[in-house]
């Protein structure tokens, strides 16, 4: 576990993550790589204009340069692993070895030179996904720019026009180079750090993978029918919990880069939606919901108070998108009296075992074989019992006594005596 | 009667020789024959003579059946047991007879006339002896002990077919039965998907579409079993024939596994000239019309040679007594024929047996290059694609585990793992009868 202090301490990320050193990139920011699939806590600017950092679910934020006033950022786009929760490693496409990539983290003005170097085997490019730039800055291979061939690092330079919240990604060979987890959020906060100031400001990209069960790398040309719904390339129980202190004021940016729209879902409370990947929404325009759904293409940022303490799930209200890999062709057993069957299929197939006929809960509950590399369709556990969940799930966690900037998982809620459903017994 | 005494002492004389009796021959020739089988075949017929022979023999045919028959015991049942090659054995006996006959000189012919002019009575006695035939006994005998020599190797001939036709069908049934036990283990699985589906319709989960294929696919493997169940009892049938035996013999359940190696034959082809029957027969027949060519060349120009003592008595005379010669003279059959006959039947000899060493030679190379083939798909289908069978199997449940697949898929693959199986056990039977072939072939025709 790294040492949070040391981090926050640190100047922005050069002691947390590991550099890399390539001579022939000598004239060039040396790229970061990050320790793991772990959430890293937000780290404070060491240079620079001041803000207030955002925490990237299960990623973190690129460390960068200063060079005659311009920020300067490298990203290596190149083959990654990415472990999409224990016991389940993707072969994916990402930046500076995860995916998705850094959060890049600017303040409104500041003026940004990002060196995008290739290292995948084909070419690439990068778009600024709701930047204001210059047209030939804007990434889209063959219309504003050439192709980033392999093995070559091209520059990107523009200003950070205005704040909020936005993303990157490949505009070449686009729908491959996203099935296989090119993308990263990018955050320009306010020249005035005071402006739409949260306490805790979490950030995740919606992705969504089609890996056949027993393998590891996504198929490309799936359209629809993807089999992994991830955050941050992150399923459940992989993705890490929201810690949040009570009465935090707390902003969720969450961007949307897979093939369909998510109605992110927050139990316990209503929240405002502040803003988009066009700008912040006007106060008078802002309006409440419970789901928030984002669409294709798209970012909401919601916020709230966080005054209700307890384990708040979060999750897309899409229900086959909390779940894992499962046979979209299986047929239902519900209902099924296959017990008379049992016994002679175990004599044909010494393993067996009837399942389905009541439902599918016991899935949750059961560890059984699974093909290799294969996470449970649905699985957990939480104090009352299994969680039979999977794909974008998590837990926002409010508690009172949570440290400013402690990110760490508190464990499960300590109920109040008399707040939990009981057995009615007359 | 000084004449009667010399007519009696004469043919004394001649019967000396028939003292000899053709049964100790037969004997003798059945044992060559049977140590010729054992020695190839790793096994000895047996023909019981008496009652004594025929006891010992049920008992040993009855120890052998004690358990589940191998492929050696029932060759050896059937070479003890099987009437037919007892019929080909009294074959034997009868070319034993005709040697018998051919070693013996002619029988001499006796004629007697009476005849009466008025009162005169005329008594004409004579005895003759077929000249020829004893001059020409010993080619004739040497020809007939060739004819013996091939029935000998004929016999042997008729016990190592009897043998090699006993291990297939012996492989054929095992393999039928081992079969069959797969089938039903396919029957099983298909009436399971019959059953759960019916169960999934009755709830209302699966269309009657569903439910209907999964029918159709119990039905039609009920069909691939009645065949299944036909062949195993038509196999079992065939080698009981081979048996001798309607029922009461038992099998194991399995065929032998296969050798690790395939066996490596140096001089295949070489060891079939040497050895194979057929041949033999063809090199005595070559050998036999090589005599009879020069028998016939020697004999051209006297067909038929008769020389006799003749006595003749007339009433009131003393008998007339002396010899007459016989002969016919080739003025329109001088021989030619016969001679060009044998002539032919000489070079028909000699061609058929450089035909039958070329045969023997392609049939030997055929039959190595088929049991080459067969012990390498035989493990191609034991080591590398039952095994993936497995795996498929094993993946499958792993699938079903996560619901990442149904029970109709587990049961395909199941299926589909019996079948291979089946497919296994048929390269498995291939295997041993090309191995039989193989062991064969050296021997004599396929």
């Amino acid at each position: 576990m790294l040492n949070r202090r040391t981090l926050l301490s640190a100047a922005a990320g050069s002691a947390a993550f590991a550099a890399v050193h390539r001579s022939a990139l000598a004239a060039l920011p040396e790229p970061a790589y990050p320790a793991g699939p772990a959430t890293a806590p937000p780290a404070l600017p060491a240079n620079g204009r001041p803000f207030q950092p955002v925490v990237t679910l299960n990623g973190w934020s690129a460390p960068w340069r200063m060079n005659n006033g311009w920020k300067e950022f490298h990203l290596v786009a190149e083959p990654v692993q990415r472990e999409m929760a224990p016991g389940m490693m993707a072969n994916l496409w990402g930046y500076n070895g995860q995916s998705p990539g850094p959060t890049i983290e600017v303040v409104e003005g500041d003026r940004l030179r990002i060196f995008v170097t290739n290292k995948l085997p084909e070419h690439t490019t990068i778009h600024w996904h709701g930047m204001l730039l210059p047209n030939g800055m804007d990434g889209v291979g063959g219309l504003t720019q050439p192709h980033i061939p392999v093995g070559k690092t091209y520059v990107y330079e523009f200003a950070a026009r205005k704040s909020g919240t936005f993303m990157y990604h490949p505009h070449a060979d686009e729908m491959v180079q996203m099935a296989m987890g090119l993308m990263g959020s990018f955050i320009v906060h306010p020249r005035d750090p005071m402006l739409h100031r949260v306490d805790r400001d979490f950030v995740f990209l919606l992705n969504a993978y089609d890996i056949e069960p027993g393998s590891a790398t996504p198929k490309v040309m799936t359209m629809t029918d993807f089999n992994l719904w991830s955050w941050n390339s992150r399923v459940f129980p992989g993705i890490d919990p929201l810690a949040i202190r009570q009465g935090d004021r707390v902003r969720i940016r969450v961007g949307n880069l897979t093939m369909t729209n998510h109605p992110i879902h927050l139990h316990g409370y209503d929240f405002r939606v502040t803003g988009t990947d066009g700008g912040w929404v006007p106060p008078a325009a802002q309006w409440p919901e419970v789901s928030a759904d984002i669409p294709v293409g798209a970012m909401r940022c919601i916020e709230f108070d966080a005054t209700e303490p307890g384990d708040w799930a979060l999750h897309c209200h899409k229900a086959h998108h909390t779940m894992n890999a499962m046979g979209h062709a299986v047929p239902t057993m519900i209902g099924v009296d296959h017990g008379h069957v049992t016994k002679r299929m175990v004599s044909l197939i010494p393993d067996y075992m009837a399942m389905g006929q009541n439902g599918m809960a016991e899935m949750g509950d059961m560890e059984m074989p699974l093909p290799e590399n294969t996470l449970p369709m649905m699985t957990g556990r939480g104090p009352f019992g299994p969680l039979e969940m999977g794909g974008m799930f998590t837990v926002a966690k409010v508690r009172r006594n949570l440290a400013r900037n402690d990110y760490r998982d508190p464990g499960w809620y300590d109920h109040p005596a008399g707040t939990v459903a009981y057995e009615w017994k007359g | 009667m000084p004449h009667s005494r010399s007519w009696a002492a004469l043919a004394a004389l001649l019967a000396l020789p028939l003292a000899a009796c053709t049964q100790p021959l037969t004997r003798q020739a059945f044992d060559d024959v049977a140590s010729r089988t054992e020695s190839i075949a790793g096994a000895r017929p047996a023909w019981p003579q008496d009652a004594a022979e025929t006891a010992v023999n049920a008992e040993a045919i009855r120890q052998l059946l004690a358990k589940p028959l191998d492929a050696e015991a029932a060759m050896r049942v059937a070479l003890l047991n099987n009437p037919r090659l007892r019929a080909d054995f009294s074959a034997l006996g009868l070319s034993a007879a005709d040697l018998q006959a051919a070693r013996r000189p002619p029988n001499p012919g006796f004629s007697f006339a009476r005849l009466r002019r008025g009162s005169d009575i005329e008594i004409d006695r004579g005895i003759g002896v077929d000249l020829l035939g004893l001059l020409s006994l010993p080619l004739l005998s040497d020809i007939e002990a060739r004819h013996f020599e091939t029935a000998k190797l004929n016999a042997t001939r008729h016990a190592l077919n009897l043998a090699t036709k006993t291990r297939t069908a012996w492989y054929q049934a095992v393999a039928a039965a081992q079969t069959l036990a797969l089938h039903d283990r396919l029957r099983d699985a298909a009436s399971v998907q019959a059953d759960l589906a019916r169960e999934m319709r009755r709830a209302g989960n699966i269309p009657l579409l569903d439910q209907a294929r999964a029918q159709l696919l119990q039905a039609e493997i009920a069909l691939a079993h009645a065949a299944a169940r036909q062949q195993a009892w038509l196999t079992q049938q065939r080698l009981g024939l081979l048996l001798g035996l309607e029922d009461g013999f038992a099998l194991p359940d399995r065929l032998p596994e296969p050798p690790e190696q395939a066996r490596r034959i140096a001089d295949i082809e070489a060891q079939a000239i040497a050895n194979r029957l057929d041949i033999r027969i063809a090199e005595a027949e070559l050998a036999a019309m090589a005599r009879a060519d020069g028998l016939s060349n020697a004999t051209r120009f006297v067909n038929l040679l008769e020389g006799g003592l003749v006595r003749n008595s007339e009433s009131g005379r003393a008998d007339q007594t002396g010899y007459e010669l016989r002969f016919e003279l080739p003025l329109f059959d001088f021989g030619d024929i016969k001679s060009s006959r044998a002539a032919y039947r000489h070079a028909q000899a000699r061609d058929n047996l450089a035909a039958l060493a070329q045969e023997a030679r392609a049939e030997t190379r055929a039959a190595h290059a088929t049991y080459n083939t067969a012990f390498d798909l035989q493990r191609q289908r034991r080591t590398e694609i039952l095994p993936l069978h497995q795996r498929i199997q094993e993946e499958m449940l792993l699938r079903y585990n996560g619901m990442l697949a149904g029970p109709f898929d587990l049961l395909a693959e199941t299926r589909a793992g019996l079948m291979a199986a089946i497919a296994a056990i048929e390269a498995q039977r291939d295997f041993w009868l090309a191995d039989s072939a193989l062991r064969f072939v050296i021997h004599d025709a396929l």
